[in-house]
């Protein structure tokens, strides 16, 4: 049974986005083959990658290389390998990491997953912030202009590598107010969320600053000052509601890299993320878990982007009314191919 | 001026800013950042990585091993000086030939699930360790034991190992050859015995696995992979009461400012061996603080020169490279923190051991040598690949040796940095003409150094193979008297360093960071601990 029609508050009747748009179903189909590709690259180049897993500063004598590399498989040829390894991700294993043996590949990964969405997310609150809360305050006061565009930039040229162990030395070491490093509480977050937000937000401050000072120089902003609308209220009802879109094409991006991109900050406050076990694992020939990494981040990517263009079609009607244009001749398609096969079946059965 | 009511608290705030920055009150005065002990006996350690696995006889790393060492023990342990020490075995004796010993084990010494350690515990991990399948990296360690290469290389069955349980507290081990040392060997973890309770090959799983049952001081009570791993204090470990410490956190921090911050923050205790940054190092042993300690290690720094290609092929171009390796400008001015200039391979800190006498010369000698050889101011060499892997004083030591063989002898390097799989692969290929090496030993015996360069050793990337100097190690395991063996290996050790294979640099050194409410622990040239007799003092007040 089709969905039901809903209205929206603007008494406009739309498809409901989920679960039946084709928007995610034709995200799911190419999904699919983008992380086979993925994945397929992945093995190849980790495979081409000079090197084995298990070099050591001591070399093992060839018996005991030989028992290793025939329990992980790697004595195998390398098409046989890709098709076990493709055997186990379909049942959802990736075998077991090669640097702990002990851990599955996939557990390595889920266990760093945690620490790095938090780190991650918090961060992009930090910058949501800074960024918005700074870019709002230069259109309102024109005159703190400078003082935000400087600030911006300083935030943004600042590498993350010297603002971290900034704030350490300053607030963790000079005034013990938080950790220097570690995990295991809300305050561990505070630290590395700055160091990872406050470039991100320099560089969002700057943009939300240009995108409002456009959007409040269009001819319905200027009208609704002529109405009397105060700065504050056309600001937030008006520019910032016209700008919302481009914002969400610049968050998602910005999220996906920022809860892919915490490697330094995961190193420089010894936080157990994925970014961290993505590079250690590279470095170190660790195959499954790279594949592992690999496929996850590519997910992360698929999904936030999907996630904005969704959202893009909740917030802009011009979209909104190609894709409800777009999945009622999608379903009409459906439709008449059915009846099609239909017919066909009942000429075949008389 | 109307004043800005917000400058006020902007501007305190800018001013504490600046004197944290400036560094006034970030720790207690005469000690490196801040010293508080803990409230209970906790000892929180930066351990560098994290161990590939809980498995004692898997791995052969000093972080796997560190950890083996908390939650089992062998036959024989070590003390907090790095001298062994009674374990599970409490008494043991060799035949005359030193080729067979017994061991007599506590009968006291219990598994931590309460269940007795036996002799056949001992037996059911040896041949565990040494099974192909279980594929442990650290199987070499027992080949010493009669028939044990042969089980690990699938041409024996397990059943032959050299090693019988006469009773649950008598063991009796034979060796390939006499080893008056074996005894020191069963406190290698990969010796350590695990639990045949455990029937599964792989019983540990992570996340999620149970806790392994283990036979040492400590046990398990979690571990979260770049987390931390936290172990406390057992309460079936038979020398439980002179085990002080409730619990021990160990820290995986691979960034080594990272460790400092926290250690100058008060949140780490001891800091292990190289996980403080080579120059940090200097700076704190410069300034003599009280908290720096630093030990030698029984590990040389050496270059290999790969003998199979030209020119290196040629024993007088080595001789002219090592001539002219100013090892005590590298050693200050690259390391120093503790490292020593070396021109042997052996340690000279091992006890009663006396480096051979070898030939000196300038750069005079060396050039000598080089026109001898065809080659008269370096002309016709063409430029040798030096490789290394980043990170690490590696690349300093490669670019200084460029100057210094270029100025001195003509001879043109081409530093080449790599990670280290990329390296360790054109090792093994040969494809290098100079490449840096360290040899870090399990026990401190002399020619624990010396068979990385015998024929055949996998450790040997150099090419060079010597029937001399491969009979003479073999006469000295056969040999029971110390002085003649040590004469021996002096001899080995001489051929070795006028043939010229390797360019030794070093003597690797320690720097580690304990907190002065921490007590018992000695760094030694193992790199060991021994648990008992270490605490952590928490009424500890600086004095005044």
């Amino acid at each position: 049974m089709a969905p039901p029609a809903v209205t929206d508050n603007t008494g406009e009747e739309r498809a409901p986005l989920l679960p039946f748009s084709p928007l995610l179903r034709r995200r799911l189909l190419t999904a699919l083959p983008t992380l086979f590709v993925i994945v397929t690259l992945t093995f190849i180049l980790t495979r081409a990658a000079p090197g084995g897993p298990f070099g050591k500063e001591r070399e093992m004598p060839e018996a005991v290389r030989e028992n290793i590399e025939h329990r992980y498989g790697l004595d195998r040829p390398v098409y046989e390998q890709y098709l076990r390894f493709w055997g186990n991700l379909l049942i959802g294993s990736l075998g077991p990491s090669f640097q702990q043996p002990e851990r599955s590949a996939f557990g390595v990964l889920i266990e760093g997953l945690g620490p790095s969405l938090i780190v991650g997310l918090s961060a992009l609150l930090v910058a949501l912030i800074l960024g918005i809360g700074g870019g709002t305050l230069a259109v309102l006061r024109p005159a703190s202009t400078p003082v935000v565009s400087i600030a911006a930039l300083v935030a943004l040229a600042v590498p993350v590598f010297v603002l971290g162990p900034m704030l350490v030395r300053f607030v963790a070491i000079g005034l013990g107010l938080l950790p220097a490093a570690l995990w295991g509480s809300p305050s561990h977050v505070v630290l590395p969320a700055l160091t990872l937000g406050i470039p991100v937000g320099g560089a969002l401050a700057r943009f939300w600053r240009a995108v409002l000072a456009e959007s409040i120089e269009l001819p319905e902003c200027i009208a609704a000052r002529a109405r009397g609308l105060g700065e504050w209220q056309l600001v937030w009802r008006h520019a910032a509601r016209k700008s919302l879109p481009l914002l969400l094409n610049y968050i998602g991006p910005m999220l996906a890299g920022l809860v892919t991109g915490s490697v330094v900050v995961e190193k420089i406050f010894s936080i157990p993320g994925m970014g961290r076990c993505f590079i250690d694992s590279a470095l170190a020939r660790d195959y499954p878990v790279v594949i592992g990494a690999t496929l996850i981040y590519a997910f992360i990517l698929l999904v936030v982007h999907t996630l904005v263009d969704l959202s893009h079609l909740r917030l802009d009607p011009r979209l909104r009314k190609e894709h409800t244009e777009w999945t009622e001749a999608d379903r009409a398609l459906r439709r008449k191919r059915r009846a099609a096969a239909r017919a066909a079946k009942q000429s075949r059965g008389t | 001026m109307k004043t800005r009511p917000w400058n006020a608290p902007v501007i305190s705030l800018l001013l504490l800013l600046v004197t944290a920055a400036c560094g006034s009150g970030d720790g207690t005065a005469g000690y490196i950042g801040r010293v508080h002990p803990p409230k209970s006996p906790v000892l929180r350690v930066a351990s560098g990585e994290d161990p590939a696995g809980l498995d004692p006889t898997r791995y052969h790393s000093q972080n796997a091993w560190r950890v083996a060492r908390l939650l089992f023990e062998g036959l024989l342990a070590f003390t907090s000086e790095g001298h062994t020490t009674p374990g599970v075995a409490s008494s043991w004796s060799a035949d005359t030939e030193a080729r067979v010993f017994t061991f007599h084990l506590r009968p006291e010494a219990r598994w931590s699930d309460g269940s007795r350690v036996r002799a056949g515990d001992f037996i059911h991990s040896w041949r565990r360790t040494l099974d192909p399948s279980f594929a442990s990296e650290a199987a070499e360690t027992l080949y010493t034991i009669r028939g044990a290469r042969l089980i690990n290389e699938g041409a024996a069955g397990p059943e032959t190992l050299g090693a019988r349980a006469v009773s649950d507290t008598v063991l009796v081990v034979e060796l390939e050859h006499p080893d008056p040392g074996f005894p020191a060997r069963t406190a290698l973890p990969p010796l350590f015995p695990v639990p045949p309770q455990e029937t599964a090959r792989d019983y540990l799983n992570w996340p999620g696995g149970r806790a392994p049952i283990g036979n040492g001081p400590f046990v398990l009570e979690a571990w979260r992979l770049n987390d931390r791993l936290v172990a406390r204090r057992s309460d079936t470990y038979w020398n439980r009461d002179a085990i002080e410490l409730e619990r021990v956190i160990f820290y995986p921090i691979t960034d080594k400012n990272t460790t400092v911050n926290l250690y100058r923050a008060g949140e780490i205790d001891w800091t292990t061996a190289n996980t403080i940054p080579v120059d940090q190092a200097r700076q704190f042993l410069g300034a003599g603080a009280s908290e720096v300690h630093v030990s030698t290690v029984y590990a040389t720094y050496y270059l290999e020169l790969n003998t199979r290609r030209e020119p290196l092929s040629d024993p007088r171009v080595r001789r002219a490279l090592e001539l002219t390796t100013s090892r005590e400008e590298i050693a200050a001015s690259i390391f120093g923190a503790g490292h020593r200039p070396s021109r042997v391979m052996i340690t000279t800190d091992l006890p009663d051991w006396t480096a051979p006498e070898i030939a000196g010369g300038d750069a005079e000698t060396a050039r000598g040598l080089l026109a001898d050889a065809g080659y008269p101011g370096g002309e016709g060499i063409p430029p040798l690949i030096y490789i290394y892997n980043t990170g690490g004083p590696h690349g300093a030591v490669a670019e200084f040796l460029q100057g210094t063989w270029q100025r001195q002898l003509g001879i043109r390097i081409e530093p080449t940095p790599m990670d280290y799989p990329s390296m360790e692969e054109r090792g093994r290929r040969g494809d290098f003409h100079i490449m840096r090496s360290i040899w870090l030993v399990d026990l401190p015996a002399p020619i624990e150094f010396l068979e990385v360069l015998e024929g055949g050793n996998p450790n040997n990337l150099t090419g060079w193979r010597d029937s001399t100097y491969d009979a003479l190690l073999e006469e000295a395991r056969r040999t029971l008297n110390r002085q003649e063996r040590y004469a021996l290996l002096r001899r080995a050790e001489e051929r070795l360093l006028t043939d010229v294979p390797i360019i030794p640099l070093l003597q690797y050194a320690n720097v580690q960071l304990i907190k002065p409410y921490v007590e018992g622990l000695r760094p030694n040239p193992l790199d060991v601990v021994g648990w008992a007799g270490v605490r952590v003092d928490t009424g500890w007040h600086p004095p005044r």
